[in-house]
């Protein structure tokens, strides 16, 4: 692959993926809000999840059919794998964000997958964080809530049961952890994997029609065969990889769903 | 803060830094996911508890019923089993019943026929007497006479009425004693 780089000079559009230039340009003040082609694509999953989730559930029917069933499910989903595994029968009145937040990451990171979109939202930090903050401001309310500010942060910052002497060690170590890790590595995970899962196909795709190029240019050449080979290798290794995207999209939601749950839920078991 | 600054410069050399977020797409991105949960919250998830929670009403309340339903639809057959054994208990006790009765008339129909031939029989002997005694009586004054008559022609004795008679008597005792003793010899 790198002697075919080197010799027929292959850049895959890797860099376009990293500067969108505003379709439409808004600033209010000094504030920006530039439309660009993430900005439309945001709008537009947003816009979808609401649209399918009201058709579902706009008349709801006692004995569900059709879109109902499919709006329940996602509904049902996020309670029976998430909260009550996690958090238990009181995470219940998370059961709007949650769902919320897990069909909102599903969307925006299967658009990777979609023809004509191909591009996952949540590729964008502008999303991951917002979202990871969210999470940290809502378990640090619900520990200040649940158990009062002190406490609560007494109980993250001394775990009990730890040697006296190693507590200012302890507490600095615990509130990097807490308050910036687990934020951190909430966006930073989805984040990452959207990337690397994104410009893998990027190349792949970039690569086939490449190859097959280069077979066209170098015709009734043996040069033309063995990049005909491997333009369908690429071509069929990225429809495994479209498959395999499809999971970690799916899994990626739930991951940063659950790890919001397991935070809300220590949160909230802190007084115990 | 070296790798941090590094990072700076190498973003702005080349593509930005994936990792900083841009400035509008993080208002929208913020706004969207604000504008997506209150809708799920406010408009989508109040129908889907209601969903939900009706459902479960409607399984239970149809649980509850179907189990009531099957409580009576056992009381009736109870009742009805009861019924029969009561009913089946009182037509043998009626038929029991007639029976009895028809043996008890039967009895009083025989004692009665029993009693009439037993007073027709006692009736029919008193009348038979009664002639018998009538007879008796008759023969005894007309043999009486008779024999004055022929002995007052034979004797040519004139003798008083009574003294007749009670001749006659013992003369018929007499016979009447010959005749019980052995009547042919007497009448011979």
């Amino acid at each position: 692959m790198s002697a075919l780089l080197a010799a027929g000079g292959f850049n895959p559009p890797i860099d376009e993926q990293f500067r969108w230039a505003p379709i439409y340009r808004i600033d209010l003040g000094p504030i920006p809000l530039s439309i660009n082609r993430p900005v439309v694509l945001l709008l537009f999953g947003t816009a979808l999840v609401m649209f399918v989730f009201w058709l579902g559930m706009r008349r709801p029917q006692l004995v569900p059919t059709g879109l109902q069933n499919a709006v329940e499910a996602g509904f049902e989903f996020v309670r029976k794998e998430i909260i009550d595994p996690v958090i238990g029968p009181d995470g219940i009145k998370w059961w709007p964000y949650l769902t919320a937040l897990f069909w909102f990451i599903f969307t925006l990171n299967i658009f990777e997958v979609i023809p004509l979109i191909n591009f996952p939202v949540t590729f964008r930090s502008s999303i991951t964080w917002p979202l990871a903050g969210l999470s940290l401001i809502i378990f640090v309310a619900v520990g200040f809530v649940t158990s009062g500010p002190v406490r609560y942060l007494k109980s993250v910052l001394f775990p009990p049961g730890a040697p006296k002497l190693i507590y200012p060690l302890l507490a600095v170590i615990e509130a990097v952890s807490t308050f910036f890790v687990r934020p951190f590595t909430l966006s930073i995970r989805l984040l990452a994997n959207m990337i690397s899962g994104h410009l893998i196909l990027l190349v792949f795709w970039a690569g086939t029609a490449y190859l097959l190029q280069q077979a066209i240019h170098h015709a009734l050449s043996l040069l033309a065969i063995f990049n005909g080979v491997f333009a369908l290798v690429a071509f069929v290794l990225s429809i495994v990889l479209v498959g395999l995207e499809i999971v970690i999209d799916a899994l990626q939601a739930y991951v940063f769903t659950i790890l919001t749950a397991v935070y809300i839920a220590g949160a909230m078991g802190e007084e115990h | 803060m070296h790798l941090v600054a590094a990072t700076l410069l190498a973003a702005e050399q080349s593509a930005p830094n994936p990792v900083l977020p841009a400035l509008n797409e993080l208002i929208w991105g913020t706004l969207s996911f604000a504008i997506l949960f209150f809708f799920l919250w406010r408009k989508v998830f109040p129908n889907v508890r209601q969903a939900f929670e009706q459902r479960t009403e409607r399984i239970r309340s149809a649980l509850e019923e179907a189990e009531a339903n099957r409580a009576e639809a056992q009381r009736l057959l109870d009742d009805y089993k009861e019924r029969l054994s009561g009913a089946r208990e009182e037509a043998r006790r009626i038929v029991e019943e007639a029976r009895e009765a028809a043996e008890h008339a039967r009895r009083e129909i025989i004692t009665r026929a029993e009693q009439d031939a037993r007073n027709i029989l006692e009736r029919a002997e008193r009348e038979i007497d009664a002639q018998r005694n009538h007879a008796l009586a008759q023969l005894r004054r007309e043999v009486g006479e008779l024999a004055v008559a022929i002995a007052g022609r034979i004797v040519h004795e004139q003798l008083d009425g009574e003294r007749h008679l009670r001749l006659v008597d013992d003369y018929i005792d007499e016979l009447t004693a010959g005749s019980s003793d052995g009547g042919a010899g007497a009448a011979g």
